[in-house]
């Protein structure tokens, strides 16, 4: 309801009441104190928009960001006109930051006539998402503050990304200790190959000549070659519940923000081992990204995590499965859940799935409990069932320290 | 609410509260002290606000702890005050020290909006009391500051609700962004404007009639007869609580002494000489200030006994009594008539000056007196700030005042003439009124001839008078007098024709300040004049004014202030310059007056003249004109839709005689058929448009599809015609011909340009 106890509203209550007074004891100077009223009024009501009338201001800021960074807006404003110019405000609609700063403003004291003003602001990018930043506006109460008058000077609405904070996690077991690298993949401890050198070794037969550590050899007096230590990778599958129930909580603390979190902040420490990495997630639309490794893989998971909502209806045993379709056998699974979307006749079939499949698997479980107005602790049935089939399991809960999750 | 950031804030507080501050020591501080009260409130403001942005600052909790004292130390004096002065100055008190204590704290937008409130119930109160019209350069000068903290405020609210811009750069200057002068000259040019012109309809004076206030007059007689005094040092006067007022013991009312001490008008006196006048004649000092809605005259004195030079008022005057100071005088009235109220602006002889025929009156006492005729006594002499109402039966006869009539035997004092009347003056009114049978129209008459024969002056009053019969001097041989003469001179003629005559002298109402909305009335406004009983068409006691310069002004309507301010302050120019009448600037002046007013009437008899014009042209509208115009107008409509209906034929017909013409040329003209078709559906060529690119646009729209086949192809045949390399075949002009014929059939759903099907 907008706001009905205005200073305009309030002047001109006091101006009828001024002259109904005035009429009525006929005191005269009453009506002169009406009439010094209701000419302030006008003008109040007119100099604003007079204000607006030659300006424009536009705007520029980066594309994206993570969240919780602090980005710089920079603004430049215009007067065209013929007279200078007072207290122009700027208001964007910058829905990605806080709830409080959702419609920053800034001001010009004072802009002279055919001249303009750039400046920057800072804004803190709340939560993670898509938004549309805009549209500017443009809005005067100059000079008396009564009344407002505002004008749209920018109608684009131009996208914007906030990323997931990412955190750093410790170690995690990607691969296991006697798991057979699959293709892509070398055995550690071969000579030469690739990634970093650690050491020198005899010569066995097989070793190419090229990787001959000749003053080694001339020392020794027998053929040294040097070694490279070949990181062990693997194929990792993420894949999140973005069924419209999975999601508990309110604001930045709800279950899918730590799912988002921990797959974003899993995802970056495999891309950085080598591993390579697969997102899936099932949402009102299929949340795909392929296999492939490296650090510019990350920019492509950080946009799908960016945009990620739960508002599918595709339940996460079925998401499971048909992200089994996309795996490779014998590589890494990491199912990201709450206890509720484990619930259910098909979760145990779509775990049955990839153990066929010869995946490894690293569950992390969010209590989903502990997000709701009155937390409580859900009943870690789905634990116990993961733990049996030899998985990983990390139990997430509402105010965890995300990094000593993973490093216990 | 948010902490005040701008320091000019704080500038601007203190304006406000000193201009309002200003105002209530102006109007309600005895004078003298006025500038004391003032001075020592600014200091006290000011070292507050100064403590108050410190405490903004610093939140000191010994700031808060004074502040807090103080405003215990306002209460207590509220108290005192309370029972010593009344109410109205407690809470006055209460409000300026209140704020005064509140200063020393003031940190909060909300406090801010505290003080703004509490100046503007200020200011509204001074202005309700104020009746000096120079109070409206404190309302300017108020709405000035008003608009200076607007400005900082909303300063403020930006500065509390920027993320950036030039948020340092502000919190490091104390100066506005505004252009103040500028600014303030709009806002009082319009206002101006507005005052001036916003329609001010007739008052209805809700529980704001009758009023009363300033001096209680308690009656000393009142309590001996009643036997007892009153139980509590208050009565209600006018609804309003007067108490501890300093109480007037009653004199003899009509003590000369206190006549000649306070009004020096002799008129006032139980027995006035005609030839005295006194020392007011003279004086341009206020004795009244009258809220009333319309001139008047209010009447002190009626004197009926006359004996050539000595006026003597009968002394029949009864007492009335009432407790809560509201007397009624003769039969219940019902209203409405004219309402008066009475603020006294110097002290004044012990009577109560009413218009005729007073009805009511609410007089700050517990006893008045009240003669036959009509006329009030107050119980002792009136002291300035005294302020009594009076409700009047006045009507109007022909533009003049009247009251209701008497009982007859009551008119007998009225018809005696002095002995030693000459002959001649009864004869000089049998001249005037010659074959006049009607006793309005002969008193008329006899006013007409004193106004137009006679010459006013005031030297009358300053010389000794002769010896002989004054009004026989007077209307025979100098033919000039002050006003008593020509009051006297019409009463006495007005008797020797048999029509009860009376003088009345008191106070011609008549100088509206259209600023303060009072009647100001001057010690010079003291006069004389005429009431005479006049049965025709039903008048009573009818006012005349024989006096020339004098005219008895009606009932005016002021919907708009703008005549009365401009009214009045032509009559202070005027009065200025016949002050200075013997200066250089004085006649350059009105000689510029002259001029401009001779521009005005011309100007308003233009206007007169177009509004007759235009009168005279809705009158034959409304006579007659209107059918003629109705006529016309369907004439016109019929013309309209037969051409339209029939032009599909007409065009038809066009192009059935053309087709024995040149093919080219025909084939041009059923484009150009076809163009105006569309133009008249609303969908005309423009014209930087080609032909090709009209049809896409006109094929395109979804009322026009269906005719896209006929448009494409007189497109192309017109293109082909006018561009194209051989010429025209009549196999293409027949192909035009029934293409055209198609989309003039389809015109069968003509629509009026504007309209889209």
């Amino acid at each position: 309801m907008k706001k009905l106890v205005t200073k305009r509203n309030v002047l001109i209550l006091i101006a009828v009441i001024f002259f109904f007074i005035a009429w009525n004891r006929s005191i005269n100077l009453l009506y002169g104190m009406f009439a010094l009223l209701t000419a302030t009024l006008i003008l109040s009501l007119v100099l604003p928009r007079l204000s607006l009338r030659t300006v424009a201001a536009s705007r520029t800021l980066p594309s994206a960001a993570f969240e919780g960074e602090t980005i710089e807006l920079s603004v430049n404003v215009e007067n065209r006109g013929r007279w200078g110019r007072s207290m122009l405000q700027v208001v964007d609609s910058f829905p990605a930051a806080g709830p409080d700063f959702q419609n920053p403003m800034t001001f010009v004291a004072r802009l002279r006539r055919r001249a303009s003003r750039h400046y920057t602001y800072s804004l803190e990018c709340y939560k993670r998402g898509e938004y549309q930043i805009g549209p500017l506006r443009m809005r005067s109460a100059y000079p008396l503050g009564i009344a407002n008058a505002e004008k749209t000077t920018d109608h684009s609405l131009v996208p914007f990304l906030v990323y997931p904070r990412v955190f750093e996690i410790p170690s995690l077991p990607l691969v296991s200790a006697s798991s057979t690298p699959m293709s892509g993949v070398e055995a550690a401890g071969k000579a030469g190959g690739s990634e970093e050198f650690f050491g020198t070794r005899e010569y066995r037969r097989g070793d190419s000549l090229r990787h001959i550590h000749w003053p080694s050899t001339a020392r020794h007096g027998e053929l040294i070659v040097k070694e490279f230590e070949v990181r062990a990778a693997t194929e990792v599958t993420i894949v999140l519940d973005l069924h419209a129930r999975s999601e508990v909580g309110a604001g930045k603390e709800t279950t899918l923000e730590y799912a988002v979190k921990i797959a974003t902040s899993i995802a970056q420490y495999a891309l950085l081992r080598g591993h390579a990495i697969q997102l899936a997630g099932y949402g009102e639309r299929e949340h795909i990204v392929p296999f492939s490794r490296g650090v510019h893989h990350l920019a492509a998971v950080l946009e799908n995590m960016a945009r990620v909502r739960a508002t599918g209806s595709v339940p996460y045993a079925a998401a499971v499965m048909r992200a089994a379709d996309l795996m490779r056998d014998g590589g890494t699974t990491v199912l990201i859940m709450t206890r509720e979307g484990a619930r259910g006749k098909e979760f145990p079939a779509s775990l049955n799935l990839l153990r066929t499949k010869r995946m490894r698997l690293l569950c992390v479980v969010i209590d989903e409990g502990t997000f709701l107005e009155r937390p409580r602790r859900s009943m870690p049935v789905i634990d116990a069932v993961l733990l049996g089939l030899g998985a990983s399991v990390y139990v997430v809960s509402k105010g965890d320290d995300l990094p000593g999750v993973f490093a216990q | 609410m948010n902490r005040v950031q701008y320091p000019p804030l704080y500038v601007a507080v203190f304006l406000v509260f000193l201009l309002a501050v200003g105002s209530v020591a102006v109007t309600s501080v005895p004078a003298g002290s006025g500038p004391a009260v003032a001075i020592i409130w600014i200091l006290f403001s000011g070292v507050g606000l100064v403590s108050g942005w410190r405490y903004n600052q610093t939140g000191a909790r010994t700031i808060k702890v004074v502040s807090d004292g103080l405003a215990g130390v306002v209460f207590v004096l509220f108290l005192l005050v309370f029972f010593v002065r009344g109410i109205v100055p407690a809470l006055l008190l209460l409000l300026i020290g209140i704020q005064a204590a509140r200063n020393f704290t003031l940190a909060l937008r909300r406090d801010f909006v505290f003080s703004y409130v509490i100046s503007l119930v200020l200011m509204f109160y001074a202005a309700s009391v104020s009746k000096d019209a120079s109070f409206l350069l404190f309302i300017a000068a108020y709405v000035l500051a008003v608009m200076f903290a607007l400005m900082a405020d909303h300063v403020d609210e930006t500065l509390a609700h920027a993320r950036g811009g030039d948020r340092d750069v502000l919190l490091r200057r104390m100066n506005l962004p505004v252009k103040g002068i500028g600014l303030a000259a709009a806002v009082i040019g319009l206002a101006a404007f507005i005052y001036l012109f916003v329609p001010r309809p007739s008052t209805p004076m809700i529980q704001a009639f009758p009023s009363g206030g300033g001096w209680y007059y308690q009656n000393v007689d009142l309590e001996r007869e009643s036997g007892r005094m009153p139980a509590a040092f208050e009565m209600v006067v006018g609804g309003t609580i007067v108490t501890g007022r300093e109480r007037r013991t009653s004199a003899d009312a009509g003590d000369d002494p206190i006549v000649a001490k306070t009004t020096g008008y002799a008129g006032f006196q139980k027995k006035f000489d005609i030839s005295e006048r006194g020392a007011c004649a003279f004086s341009n000092n206020l004795v009244l200030y009258l809220r009333s809605d319309r001139p008047l005259y209010a009447r002190g004195k009626v004197f009926d006994a006359f004996n050539g030079r000595v006026w003597t008022a009968r002394e029949d005057a009864k007492k009335l009594y009432s407790r809560e100071s509201d007397f009624v005088l003769g039969e219940r009235f019902l209203g409405p008539g004219t309402a008066q109220t009475y603020t006294l602006a110097s002290d004044l002889p012990p009577i109560i000056f009413a218009a005729y025929r007073p009805a009511r009156a609410w007089f700050p006492g517990s006893m008045i007196k009240c003669a036959q005729n009509l006329s009030l006594q107050a119980p002792a002499a009136l002291r300035k700030g005294t302020v009594y109402s009076v409700l009047s039966d006045l009507r109007d006869a022909k533009g003049r005042p009247y009251g209701p009539s008497q009982e007859p035997y009551k008119f007998l004092p009225y018809l005696e003439l002095p002995e030693t009347l000459p002959p001649r003056v009864r004869e000089l009114a049998a001249q005037v009124t010659g074959g006049i049978t009607n006793d309005y129209d002969r008193a008329v008459a006899i006013e007409t001839y004193l106004k137009s024969n006679y010459q006013y002056t005031l030297t009358t009053a300053l010389r000794e008078p002769p010896v002989r019969d004054l009004l026989e001097n007077f209307l025979f041989e100098s033919r000039q007098g002050h006003c008593e003469y020509f009051a006297s001179s019409m009463v006495v003629m007005l008797r020797t024709l048999g029509i009860p005559a009376r003088l009345v002298t008191g106070y011609a109402a008549h100088r509206y300040n259209a600023i303060t909305g009072y009647y100001e009335v001057r010690k010079m406004d003291a006069h004389a004049w005429v009431e005479a009983q006049i049965p025709e068409y039903g008048y009573g006691w009818v006012t005349f004014e024989p006096t020339p310069s004098i005219t008895i002004l009606p009932p005016e309507q002021r919907l708009f202030a703008f005549s009365a301010v401009m009214k009045y302050f032509e009559e202070r120019i005027e009065s200025v310059l016949q002050t200075n009448r013997d200066r250089w600037w004085a006649k350059f002046a009105g000689k510029i007056m002259a001029f401009l007013r001779e521009l005005w009437r011309l100007f308003k008899e233009l206007l007169l003249a177009l509004l007759q014009a235009g009168t005279t042209v809705v009158l034959w509208f409304l006579k007659s004109g209107w059918l003629a115009i109705l006529a016309l107008t369907s004439l016109a409509g019929l013309v309209l839709v037969l051409y339209r209906n029939l032009y599909p034929f007409i065009a038809r017909e066009r192009l059935r005689r053309a087709r024995n013409h040149e093919v080219a040329l025909f084939i041009m003209l059923c484009y150009r058929e076809m163009e105006k078709v569309f133009a008249w559906r609303n969908a005309g060529r423009q014209s930087a448009q080609t032909a090709s690119e009209y049809e896409i646009i006109l094929t395109a729209l979804p009322r026009f599809r269906h005719l896209a086949p006929h448009i494409s192809r007189i497109t192309m045949l017109f293109n082909h015609v006018r561009y194209g390399m051989t010429p025209a075949t009549a196999q293409e002009a027949a192909t035009a011909y029934e293409s055209c014929l198609q989309i003039l059939r389809d015109t069968g759903r003509v629509k009026r340009p504007g309209n889209v099907a």
